[in-house]
């Protein structure tokens, strides 16, 4: 059985000694952070990862039971802390990832003192008194829709990298990345990610939190982003220029700062 | 330049200018332009004409995202979005877009990113094709393939269950048959129990062949391994043959056996067992003189597990090239003359194989017709502690 830091395509990089953990989102993997993490290198450890099924993973010790919830890959984030013996650290999540990293600092405090939550949502799907944005027809649609797009990825992705041969980095990339994500991971995570409930767990975090809301973010809409702020004990809500879901690649300049600044 | 020519020109000009527009707006496929924020700057009447939008509807503070049903917009802002910004372009990703009546299209969609100048903005070009045809063929393809999967496994249950209920009777047959022989029947009756026990014996095998590879097939096989000591599973299986062997007084049967062999090792010893059996008996059945070997040697060796090449070779007949890339098929032989002259199925060297598929080993073989076969295959196997 390879390491959990080969597993999981673990990189360490940065002169800093505190960690600063990014964990990526569904749909992704650690390119994710390549505009972003570059700028905390001087004053942290900074370590990314893919979560298995993702990026350069190890897919061969995927266990389809252990990712049913949220659970399975907080335990993820947990044993790479354990195996760089990282504490009172940065956890930042992306999407998805916020409430995972908010599952992991509850059932081992020591790990994070502090939170960067981008574009958080606990709840997808709307309920009594709850607007998450979804329903529960729009999330089938979605797995439903993984099929027919990952069938289209798999036969028309190649001749698009083939076809840019003035900047291979980018085909490189693509091979390695978003090509190679794993239909059947991609739709167990859409499952685990979009019919999770996290709320109950927000007023129990102990660790400083950051809230980064984006401008027009259908999958984490502001009002999503005050519930987070709004239920956690100690946090501060931050409203980005940035317009998506994305503020790692489209404002990484902005998204900096933004943490930057809650870290100092 | 004359009046003329000028008048020629301009008119040249014009229709250039209207051919452009007009391929823009009324191409067969809609064209949109946003903001990298997917703000709609720009769209074709195509378009607008497959959605029922008027242009000011969409070119009023719209996003592109917007147009697209609620499950569309999840993929597009957790896949496609993240892909445009770190390669600049994307293509051929299939969306449903949402009409103004609500009604969905299925559509293809093409991005590419233009990068703005100092003062401008960069723009996002959209190629959207009509896919409504296409999603039709690919639910049909995806029915037609189910419902293939689920004819085979039908047969594939129909044949493991007639092959068993076919087994139990001839189990009885051959068992009654080996004590009619001690019977002490007369030497004309004798005869006859001959026959019926080599016809019972080969109508059994087969049975039991069928009934492995369907079980193989059907991916009910599983790898039950234990520790085992790799020369004396060698030992017996050797001594099994032999008496096979002994039928040919011109065939000799060598065994070489590599002395750095670990003495313990884990491993299905059954399905190992009877891949071995089934070569050194396929190989002892097409050799009429010369000899059968078996080598067993050591490829790599660590701490944790051994590799292990086998190779069964013979001096017999050999397989044609033309029927080599066959071999491993059901029901398929060396010629159609060597079933009517040997006898068999078929069946031998498709079980081997796939027996090997279950240690993720494949089996290779070499032939030259006249000169013999040669079989081989590498195995993987955990080290087990000394007994």
């Amino acid at each position: 059985m390879p390491s959990v830091l080969q597993r999981h395509n673990v990189s360490v990089s940065g002169s800093g000694t505190v960690p600063m953990l990014f964990a990526h989102g569904f749909g992704c993997d650690q390119n994710m952070w390549r505009h972003l993490a570059p700028a905390f290198e001087r004053d942290f450890r900074v370590i990314l990862f893919d979560y298995l099924g993702h990026g350069q993973s190890d897919r061969s010790t995927y266990e389809p039971h252990r990712y049913q919830t949220l659970d399975g890959y907080a335990d993820d984030v947990l044993e790479i802390c354990r195996a760089l013996d990282v504490r009172h650290g940065v956890f930042v999540g992306h999407s998805v990832s916020a409430m995972i990293g908010v599952l992991a600092a509850l059932r081992e405090p020591e790990r994070f003192d502090r939170l960067v939550l981008v574009g958080p949502s606990p709840r997808y799907i709307n309920d009594e008194g709850y607007v998450g944005g979804f329903t529960r027809q729009d999330i089938d649609g979605l797995i439903e829709s993984l099929d027919s797009n990952f069938l289209g990825w798999s036969s028309t992705m190649a001749p698009v990298i083939m076809g840019t041969p003035d900047r291979p980095e980018l085909g490189m990339e693509l091979t390695n990345g978003f090509c190679r994500t794993d239909p059947e991971v991609a739709k167990q995570f859409a499952r685990a990610t979009f019919l999770s409930d996290n709320r109950a767990d927000l007023p129990r975090v102990g660790a400083k939190c950051l809230v980064l809301q984006c401008a027009h973010d259908v999958i984490a809409p502001e009002a999503v982003g005050r519930y987070v702020h709004d239920h956690l004990p100690d946090s501060t809500f931050v409203q980005l220029q940035a317009t998506g879901h994305c503020p790692n690649l489209s404002a990484p300049e902005e998204t900096a700062d933004a943490i930057r600044a809650f870290l100092t | 330049m004359d009046e003329s020519t000028r008048h020629t020109q301009s008119v040249h000009d014009a229709l250039l200018e209207e051919d452009a527009a007009d391929l823009y707006e009324f191409a067969p496929c809609g064209y949109l332009s946003t903001l990298h924020d997917g703000l709609i700057v720009k769209v074709n009447t195509t378009l607008l004409t497959w959605t029922g939008y008027q242009r000011d509807d969409l070119l009023q503070g719209r996003r592109w995202p917007e147009l697209l049903t609620m499950s569309g917009r999840i993929f597009y802002e957790t896949h496609f979005a993240p892909l445009l910004r770190m390669q600049g372009f994307v293509r051929e990703i299939a969306f449903d877009l949402v009409r103004q009546d609500g009604r969905p299209m299925p559509i293809l969609v093409n991005a590419l990113q233009r990068d703005g100048g100092e003062q401008l903005p960069g723009i996002t070009r959209w190629t959207v094709f009509d896919a409504t045809d296409r999603r039709r063929y690919e639910r049909e393809l995806l029915i037609a393939r189910n419902e293939a999967e689920q004819e085979a496994k039908t047969r594939s249950e129909l044949i493991a269950m007639l092959s068993h209920d076919i087994r139990t009777p001839l189990s009885a047959i051959v068992m009654a048959t080996s004590l009619l022989e001690r019977s002490q029947p007369t030497p004309e009756q004798a005869q006859f129990i001959r026959v019926l026990r080599s016809s019972g014996a080969n109508a059994l095998a087969l049975v039991n062949n069928v009934l492995d590879l369907s079980r193989l097939e059907a991916g009910r096989a599983v790898l039950r391994e234990r520790d085992f000591d790799m020369r004396a599973l060698a030992r017996d299986l050797v001594n099994g043959i032999k008496l096979l062997a002994n039928q040919k007084p011109g065939v000799a049967l060598n065994v070489t056996l590599d002395e750095r062999l670990p003495s313990r090792l884990k491993g299905d010893t059954g399905k190992l067992g009877q891949v071995l059996t089934n070569l050194l008996t396929n190989a002892i059945k097409f050799t009429h003189e010369g000899f059968v070997s078996l080598i067993i040697s050591l490829r790599e060796l660590t701490d944790q597990d051994a590799t292990l090449e086998f190779v069964v070779s013979d001096t017999g007949i050999g397989i044609p090239a033309d029927r080599l890339p066959r071999i491993f098929d059901e029901f398929t032989q060396g010629s159609d003359e060597i079933a009517d002259q040997y006898g068999g199925s078929g069946l031998g060297l498709a079980i081997t194989r796939k027996l090997l598929l279950l240690y993720e080993s494949e089996l290779t073989v070499t032939s030259t017709v006249g000169q013999g076969t040669t079989f081989s295959f590498t195995l993987r196997l955990p080290r087990a502690p000394e007994a």
